[in-house]
């Protein structure tokens, strides 16, 4: 088996000298692909930017939607997410969006059976308000269904 | 600076607390136990005035940020109420401005 033979230093070829502009050009595409990095990772990460969804059912038991609840979810700067049903003033949050969601549904439920319990008399003026948008949204469920937990 | 679960609750007890001004009312506060939440509702004479919700299930370092929109405060207002650097007199006078409750002309500064 044959033995590769080391190169003496005199026959070791030096890599040639770069030019100046050769080098400027690297260090300029150096910069565009750090650029470019930076980007991907901005595109790759979570939203930060708020944004609405329309949610057609609480997952609730005993109440039902007539019709779709605009949601704003807003990202927090810890990571979490806050769900809030402006017109409402209503809001809730989780770790994600998912989560945030689901508990707003439960806390939009909840006040709609407060409120529905309670006559005008005994709110005041948001609470009168809160009642009459949630009262244009959703309704006792006419088939009752289990409340399921969303997984993360 | 998070609010968090924490903060949520000392909000809580510090609106029970009475106001400083004898003109104001004072705000009374009923925990009701329903799915996720430990929902605060805040009454004011005899009426049902605003409300927020905690989560019960969650660790107190959890942020809880949907408490200041519910309450119509900016984060910082909220964070400065929780740590006692607002007084409930001026969360009361700001209810009052935002329409939560009606304050009588006698109330009214």
């Amino acid at each position: 088996m044959a033995t590769p033979t080391k190169r003496s230093k005199k026959t070791a070829k030096k890599p040639p000298a770069k030019s100046p502009a050769l080098a400027d050009l690297q260090r300029a595409h150096r910069q565009i692909l750090g650029k470019l990095e930076t980007i991907l990772e901005e595109c790759s990460a979570p939203s930060r930017v708020p944004f609405c969804i329309f949610v057609s059912t609480l997952a609730h038991p005993e109440v039902g939607v007539i019709k779709p609840i605009p949601v704003t979810i807003e990202p927090e700067a810890d990571g979490s997410f806050v769900a809030s049903f402006v017109d409402a003033g209503i809001s809730s949050g989780g770790d994600s969006v998912r989560e945030a969601t689901w508990s707003l549904g439960q806390m939009l439920a909840s006040s709609f059976q407060t409120l529905r319990e309670l006559n005008d008399g005994q709110l005041g003026p948001k609470m009168r308000r809160v009642k009459a948008v949630l009262l244009e949204f959703l309704c006792p469920s006419p088939n009752p269904t289990p409340s399921t937990r969303p997984k993360n | 600076m998070s609010f968090t679960k924490s903060h949520a609750l000392d909000t809580s007890k510090k609106l029970k607390t009475r106001p400083r001004k004898q003109n104001l009312p004072r705000l009374e506060v009923r925990e009701v136990r329903d799915g996720p939440h430990l929902i605060q509702q805040i009454w004011c004479n005899g009426r049902f005035v605003n409300q927020f919700g905690i989560k019960h299930a969650s660790r107190r370092d959890n942020s809880h940020g949907w408490v200041a929109r519910d309450l119509e405060l900016s984060p910082h207002r909220m964070y400065e109420f929780a740590i006692c650097q607002m007084t409930v007199d001026e969360m009361i006078e700001h209810f009052a401005a935002r329409g939560f409750l009606e304050l009588p002309e006698t109330f009214l500064l």
